[in-house]
């Protein structure tokens, strides 16, 4: 889907993404800043993931299900 | 699926949809809890007290006169007296505060004709709901929210009371004031019945007609004990004659033919003083016929049918006569065939009652506790003679105790328990769905079974999955996505627009004209009896003109849109209901006009452009919210190509008759029903991101997940749920496959090495608190390191994480026996022992310590003062939860189970391009449970993740599996979803492809690590000095009377004797030879006594279970004597 | 026997091996994943995290990224077959290696990525620099110190130099023409494309891509086609998280597995002499 670029000032970046695909261990989060910038510029993700050479759907899934929570949370923690 | 019309209705998928964004945009989740809120703090709780606006003493002339009463802002008192008004909700949450707002009311105090000058004061606490109009919170933009600790994306609609959030749960009654009319039940005298609730403000009396075998009609209600002749009522509320009476019930003379038994019955009692006085001696025994007149006339104006009215005028008994005739109508219509019963479980029956009306209620009763006690201090102030001050009598804590009171505990005024209950936080559909929860007050314990069914009526209203198995299935519900409950409005005001604009004719008015004969009775007939929120009010020359024109002129916007009609007829009965009360549920549906839309593209446009609101396509009448009445006149299309000119109504969006929980199963449709419900309440267990606050937030107990996705298969109610901004759960691949067969029974395979990168990992939080509490005399609590000298104390090693302060080290590693905070109280028999005189009272060890079998590392820690002022502490210790054996999943379609083993990948099969699953699910699972919907889902996900698009699985608007199948062909993939794998172990092909796809699934929080429990030796009770049981008090597991019997069965002698005996409560008694009883060892004379014997006693130790010995005595305690007889063990064969 | 490598690039390496016995490849496979030694973060010491991530997150993650491994397998001794490490807790210097990271944000909010890990030995570093890490709020900081040090697959996977590894079979597709009418069906179902018809024949290319899921041999209502496999062909795949080379990779699984033989034999020798 789509990322709005209207959403609240928090920001949409997302949980933090996994440092690797759960299921086979492709190093995932090396590509995901990329993969994110290139979608949000409005590119189709199919074809951004097939350039950035992540064929299996198992990988596929993790950034495209993904949600940056990191950026919503991080405003919460307490104070040292 | 062309249209039989010819002319096709132009309206696609996402038009409709933009209708319900815009709707939710609008209204969000829990709109209905803050309208009724809302209307409650700014008028409600004004119109609650009207009653009670002059509070008289029995001291002549001395009155209080309640002049104005409205809500401040939010505020907290704190115990040096300041007033804390910036407040937030999060404070509140963490200090264990309630977020609420001081009642001021302006008060005058008057003496005969002399009034004081209006004093405000404040006469109690109310609770604020989060992001009403009252709550600060509601206006703040996000950037502020985040930087006073609140979640932007909360959508409030509970109260935070002493710290914890409560929601006040809607509750479902029966509708008040309507006539409902029912078979007796078999076997008694009573053929049929008609029964009303009426009710008006405080007061809720039930009114029962009934006809009797012979045919005569009694009347029955609480006030008078027995009942009474349906003519003599009539007759007390001045209708004297036959024919008047005859006339009220029904011009037919068929209806009126049936009362003649009535009539007959009651020839003794002919005139109104005659009736009263009937009535009057079965309340006022032995009275004079005076009084007893007197008091029956008092009794009819307030307690029958209050809600016509309480003032003891002519006009109003006419009218309450008036309705009393509706009610023997309708019942004799029942008896000649003219209608059927009256449903009960029918929607338009049934009212709901909401967060507004509960408080409403409940600060009506505190106020009139706060009436009483005002009385009392001024009669008593007055007494002695002082100068009476107001601000000096109101007591402002009655009103705040007893609403804190009510929505702490949840009993609410009335007996009704469980009304406010605190909020399901689990995660965010667990809470949303809490919050739109209604239930039944009928009780569980009966069978209800019709009850319990689903209606047609609830179609759209109420979720027909989301409701609990078990004792309480069917009579917990939730509502749809886009039900909406009316607010109500002032049916005076409605009442006077129909006589005066819509040409209803009064009922009385009608009736005095037939005894003067302007109108026949034939004439009658033809009319229509219009009824105003169950109340008739009179008659109209056509039903269906009426309700055609009050449709009109309500989509013209000139009657409020709050305003139902429906009309019945049939050959008998030509009825028109109007309602425009409280509680209803509606739902709003796009009207057609022969065979056409209102909406047009450009609404739709402007809708999109933001230019036009939801709201404004009601007021133009293109769309309207129709109650469960008037949808029975409504013919609704589903779909735009269903459309013929006989449809009134077209429906927005089939798939919001699901409720929240349901709205997040994709393919739906495709499911067993009973799977849906299942995944319905599964999905309030799911772990996820339950709030973005999170880590400031001091839940008792909370669970995090830590890669939380959203699904790649989605459904487009996620969106506005939020549920793709707050997930719970992860997308995995699922195989379908025996493979170890450690899968078998519902558990499931899991890929270790996935766990191993973070697969459904998560945290769990459990918050311990303590209170630094002062007690009288001078003692208190004192948090420190306890000295080794305290009662009680656990041994340094407990102690030994604890800083200075007394309160562990955060990020500190606690386990089980750690102290998190240590504290020491005053010896409980603290005065007993100054009294004693003993000097040295040792301190009590009061510590918190870790939870048995818990562990965990301490996150955060929050020092603080209560409202008391006293020390506040609370410590949030987290533990790292790494998926293991026994932990529960489930997909969204009601698919659970528990991981039966863990599998590194390099023994998992894997597909020719090297995929393994994360979970393989047993091919049993599926074709008893019929859950097509996931395997749909299946290659859905799997779509989705190579087209790098999420798939929309919306119920009855999904996207084509045909074509989902089509493209997993064109992308390299098999269409049917399988793909053929070889065996990690072996490298070989397995023989037959196997199912693999992407499937969403959920980490439930049932996990083992909190349940798994072991004992050897352990605690035990003190009654009986057997084990204790549960896993909380490190209880032991219960041998139990089945596991007895094997033994039994077994001749297992001595493991039964170890089981029961040794291992549990055995214990030595002494028993006297010569009496039976149970003596003592005396140790200062080193002897063995008995109760009777003294030391003469022949005394015999010997072992019995310590439940034994406790039955002895307690018998002995009732003055029974228990003997025991003593004999050899062994005797000595005689020769 | 005859090997023939049929793709290698930086990531992955894909050969056709003929001539030997299926179990020998899947155990090369299986070493592959589990017994080639590589560098990964193992002990985090939290200085200072005031991030949003709790520190077990933390360092959950930074275990997960893969550290360069080239060089290391010569530098460094596994832990457990060093004898000053056996009491493991010490740690000496051929065996493990020293990182640390460092990050504090101030006015905005900032990204910590694996390249901003600081390594005391050049050898061992991040493969890849642009992991998000942790992303910090204003404010918020982040100290720690790890220590790398060589593992194994089959201890955790963060030590498995592979993401995926495979060995496959060769398929053998056979037509019966006289059957065959032509209905085209399996040309619809196939997903590799690998049949069309040529002068009214149907006919098969690239068997080496079919991945043998039988739609066509289901779907032919002529039970035309017959599919199998060779026997002693097939092909192993391998494709490398990035720590090391992937024939590396290989190579290494190879020779683990032949170190394991020759201490088979070695032992079997002692028993039977014996």
């Amino acid at each position: 889907m789509q990322e709005d670029s209207d959403r609240s000032p928090i920001g949409d970046e997302s949980m933090i993404i996994p440092i690797r695909c759960f299921t086979c261990g492709y190093p995932i989060g090396a590509v995901w800043e990329e993969f994110v910038k290139r979608v949000r510029a409005g590119e189709d993700p199919a074809k951004v993931l097939d350039e950035l050479g992540i064929k299996r759907y198992c990988c596929r899934r993790i950034l495209i299900s993904h949600v940056e929570l990191v950026r919503e949370v991080m405003y919460f923690t307490k104070k040292s | 699926m062309g249209s039989l019309s010819g002319e096709r209705i132009n309206l696609d998928t996402n038009a409709r949809w933009t209708l319900i964004e815009v709707f939710f945009r609008e209204k969000g989740l829990v709109r209905q809890h803050l309208d009724s809120y809302n209307r409650f703090i700014t008028h409600g709780i004004k119109e609650s007290i009207k009653d009670e606006s002059i509070i008289t003493t029995n001291i002549p002339g001395l009155r209080v006169e309640v002049r104005d009463i409205y809500v401040g802002e939010p505020m907290v008192r704190e115990v040096d007296g300041s007033e804390n008004r910036s407040i937030t909700p999060m404070e509140c949450r963490l200090r264990n505060l309630t977020y609420s707002a001081p009642i001021y009311a302006k008060l005058v105090l008057c003496e005969g004709n002399v009034c004081g000058e209006p004093e405000e004061v404040v006469i109690g606490e109310m609770p604020i709901m989060l992001k009403s109009v009252k709550d600060r919170t509601s206006k703040m933009p996000p950037d502020k929210l985040i930087r006073i600790g609140e979640d932007p994306k909360d959508p409030g609609g509970y109260f935070i009371i002493n710290g914890s959030e409560r929601v006040l749960v809607i509750q479902e009654d029966l509708a008040i004031n309507r006539i409902l009319v029912d078979k007796g039940r078999e076997g008694t005298n009573i053929t049929h019945t008609a029964k009303v609730i009426s009710a008006t403000v405080g007061y809720r009396i039930p009114i029962i007609l009934d006809r009797h075998k012979d045919g005569t009609l009694h009347l029955s209600f609480p006030p008078i004990p027995g009942k009474i002749p349906f003519v003599i009522m009539m007759r007390a509320l001045g209708l004297e004659t036959d024919e008047e009476i005859v006339l009220a019930v029904s011009p037919d003379p068929d209806i009126q033919s049936e009362l003649l038994p009535s009539l007959q019955q009651a020839q003794a009692i002919a005139t109104t003083e005659d009736a009263l006085d009937f009535i009057g001696s079965r309340v006022a025994i032995g009275q004079v016929r005076e009084s007893r007149i007197e008091r029956a006339k008092q009794l009819l104006d307030k307690y029958f049918l209050p809600h016509i009215g309480t003032e003891g005028t002519e006009e109003i008994r006419r009218k309450k006569a008036l309705f009393l005739g509706q009610m023997a109508c309708k019942l004799i219509e029942l008896v000649l065939g003219r209608r059927g019963v009256d449903d009960k479980d029918h929607y338009a029956n049934k009212r709901l009652k909401l967060a507004g009306d509960l408080l409403a209620m409940l600060f009506r009763s505190a106020f009139r506790g706060f009436v009483r006690d005002l009385r009392y201090q001024l009669e008593r102030s007055r007494s002695r003679g002082k100068r009476v001050k107001l601000s000096i009598l109101i007591r402002s804590d009655i009103i705040t105790e007893r609403i804190r009171h009510a929505m702490a505990t949840g009993n609410w005024v009335g007996g009704r328990t469980g009304v406010s209950q605190i909020l399901d936080r689990t995660n965010w559909i667990s809470m949303l769905s809490h919050l739109r929860r209604v239930v039944s007050p009928l009780s569980r314990g009966q069978p209800h079974f019709e009850a319990r069914d689903l209606h047609a009526t609830q179609w759209g209203r109420l979720c027909p999955f989301e409701t609990p198995e078990g004792p309480n299935c069917g009579l917990v519900k939730n509502l749809a996505l886009m039900a909406y409950i009316s607010v109500g409005m002032d049916e005076k005001i409605i009442e006077r627009l129909l006589i005066e604009k819509l040409g209803v004719m009064p009922a009385i008015k009608v009736l005095e004209m037939i005894r003067r004969h302007r109108i026949g009775a034939e004439e009658l007939f033809k009319y229509s009896k219009v009824f105003l929120n169950g109340t008739f009010i009179g008659y109209h020359r056509n039903g269906a003109e009426l309700a055609e024109k009050i449709r009109r002129l309500r989509r013209k916007g000139e009657i409020p849109h709050e305003v139902n009609v429906a009309h019945y007829k049939t050959e008998f009965i030509d009825e028109v209901y109007i309602n425009c009360d409280a509680g209803r549920i509606r739902r709003p549906l796009l009207v057609l006009e022969n065979g056409k839309l209102r909406l047009t593209q450009e609404h739709i446009e402007k809708l999109r452009h933001g230019e036009m609101s939801f709201n404004d396509l009601v007021r133009e009448g293109v769309i309207e919210y129709l109650d469960a009445e008037e949808e029975e006149n409504a013919y609704i299309a589903l779909n735009p190509e269903d459309v013929t000119p006989e449809h009134t109504h077209l429906e927005i969006w089939p798939p919001s008759i699901l409720g929240i929980a349901a709205a997040t199963i994709p393919f739906a449709e495709h499911n067993q029903s009973p799977r849906n419900a299942y995944q319905a309440a599964m999905v309030k267990q799911a772990l996820g991101l339950y709030a973005a606050n999170y880590q400031l937030r001091m839940d008792s107990r909370s669970h995090l997940l830590h890669y939380p996705q959203k699904p790649l298969v989605q459904t487009r109610m996620l969106d506005i749920i939020g549920y793709n901004e707050r997930p719970a759960g992860q997308n995995m691949i699922v195989a379908v496959m025996s493979f170890t067969g450690y899968n078998m029974e519902d558990a499931i395979i899991m890929n270790l090495s996935s766990v191993e990168r973070g697969l459904a990992r998560s945290t769990f939080f459990r918050t311990y608190t303590t209170e630094e509490r002062k007690y009288a005399g001078g003692l208190e609590d004192r948090i420190e390191i306890p000295s080794p000298q305290v009662w009680e104390y656990k041994g340094a090693k407990a102690y030994e994480l604890l800083d200075e302060d007394g309160i562990v080290k955060v990020e500190a590693e606690v386990k089980s026996g750690h102290v998190l905070i240590g504290k020491t109280s005053p010896s409980r028999f603290a005065e007993e022992y100054r009294e004693r005189g003993i000097g040295t009272m040792r301190r009590k060890d009061a510590s918190v310590t870790i939870r048995h079998g818990e562990r965990g590392i301490v996150d955060s820690i929050v020092i603080t003062t209560s409202q008391e002022g006293y020390k506040l502490v609370k410590v949030k210790v987290r533990d790292l939860r790494v998926p293991e054996l026994g932990d529960k999943f489930a997909s969204r379609h009601g698919q659970k189970g528990v991981i039966g083993m863990l599998i590194p990948q390099y023994d998992l099969p894997y597909t020719a391009e090297g995929i393994t699953p994360d979970l393989i699910i047993n091919p049993h699972a599926l074709p008893s449970r019929m859950t097509l919907g996931q395997l749909m889902e299946s290659i859905a996900g799997k779509v989705a993740a190579l087209r790098g698009k999420e798939v929309d699985g919306t119920p009855f608007f999904s996207e084509d599996i045909e074509d989902l199948k089509k493209s997993l062909l064109l992308m390299g993939y098999p269409l049917d979803g399988t793909e053929p794998m070889y065996d990690g172990r072996t490298g070989e092909l397995i023989g037959i492809p196997i199912f693999i796809g992407i499937v969403y699934y959920q980490k439930l929080h049932h996990m083992v690590a909190d349940k798994m429990h072991a004992r050897a030796r352990g605690p035990i009770q003190i009654l009986t000095r057997q084990p204790t049981e549960g896993r909380a008090r490190e209880g032991g597991l219960r041998f139990g009377e089945m596991e007895r019997d094997t033994l039994i069965g077994h001749g297992a002698v001595a493991l039964l004797r170890e089981r029961l005996l040794e291992s549990s409560d055995r214990t030595y008694i002494y028993v006297c030879e010569l009496c039976g009883h149970i003596g003592w060892f005396n140790r200062t004379k080193n002897t063995y006594e008995c109760p009777v014997h003294g030391d003469k006693g022949i005394m015999h130790k010997i072992e019995v279970s310590y439940a034994f010995k406790l039955l002895l005595q307690e018998l002995m305690s009732m003055l029974i004597r228990p003997k025991i007889i003593l004999g050899d063990r062994f005797e000595l064969a005689e020769r | 026997m005859r090997v023939k490598v049929l793709e290698k690039n930086e990531r992955s390496i894909e050969v056709l091996i003929e001539g030997i016995s299926l179990p020998i490849i899947n155990a090369i496979r299986r070493y592959a994943m589990t017994q080639v030694p590589t560098m990964a973060i193992d002990e985090v010491l939290v200085m200072v995290n005031t991030s949003p991530l709790f520190d077990e997150i933390l360092a959950h993650r930074l275990g997960l990224i893969p550290l360069k491994s080239d060089e290391a397998l010569e530098k460094y001794r596994s832990p457990e077959e060093c004898a000053e490490c056996t009491a493991y807790a010490r740690g000496c210097e051929n065996c493990f290696a020293y990182l640390r990271l460092e990050a504090a944000a101030e006015g905005e909010s900032v990204t910590v990525y694996s390249g901003d890990i600081v390594s005391d030995d050049p050898d061992i570093t991040p493969v890849y620099k642009n992991i998000p890490i942790v992303t910090l709020a204003p404010g918020q900081r982040l100290v720690v110190e790890m220590r790398a040090r060589l593992g194994r697959g089959i201890e955790h996977i963060k030590w498995s130099p592979v993401t995926v590894a495979t060995n496959r079979y060769v398929a053998k597709i056979n037509v019966d023409r006289s059957r065959c009418d032509l209905c085209k069906r399996c040309i619809e179902l196939c997903p590799r494309k690998i049949f069309y018809i040529e002068n009214n024949e149907l006919k098969v290319r690239n068997e080496m891509n079919c991945i043998l899921c039988k739609q066509c041999e289901r779907s032919c209502p002529k039970d035309a086609i017959m599919l199998s496999w060779y026997e002693d062909k097939y092909i192993l795949r391998l494709e490398s998280t990035g720590v090391l080379k992937p024939e590396r990779i290989l190579s290494e699984s190879i020779s683990m597995l032949i170190k394991k033989l020759d201490e088979l034999h070695e032992q079997m020798n002692k028993v039977t002499v014996k």
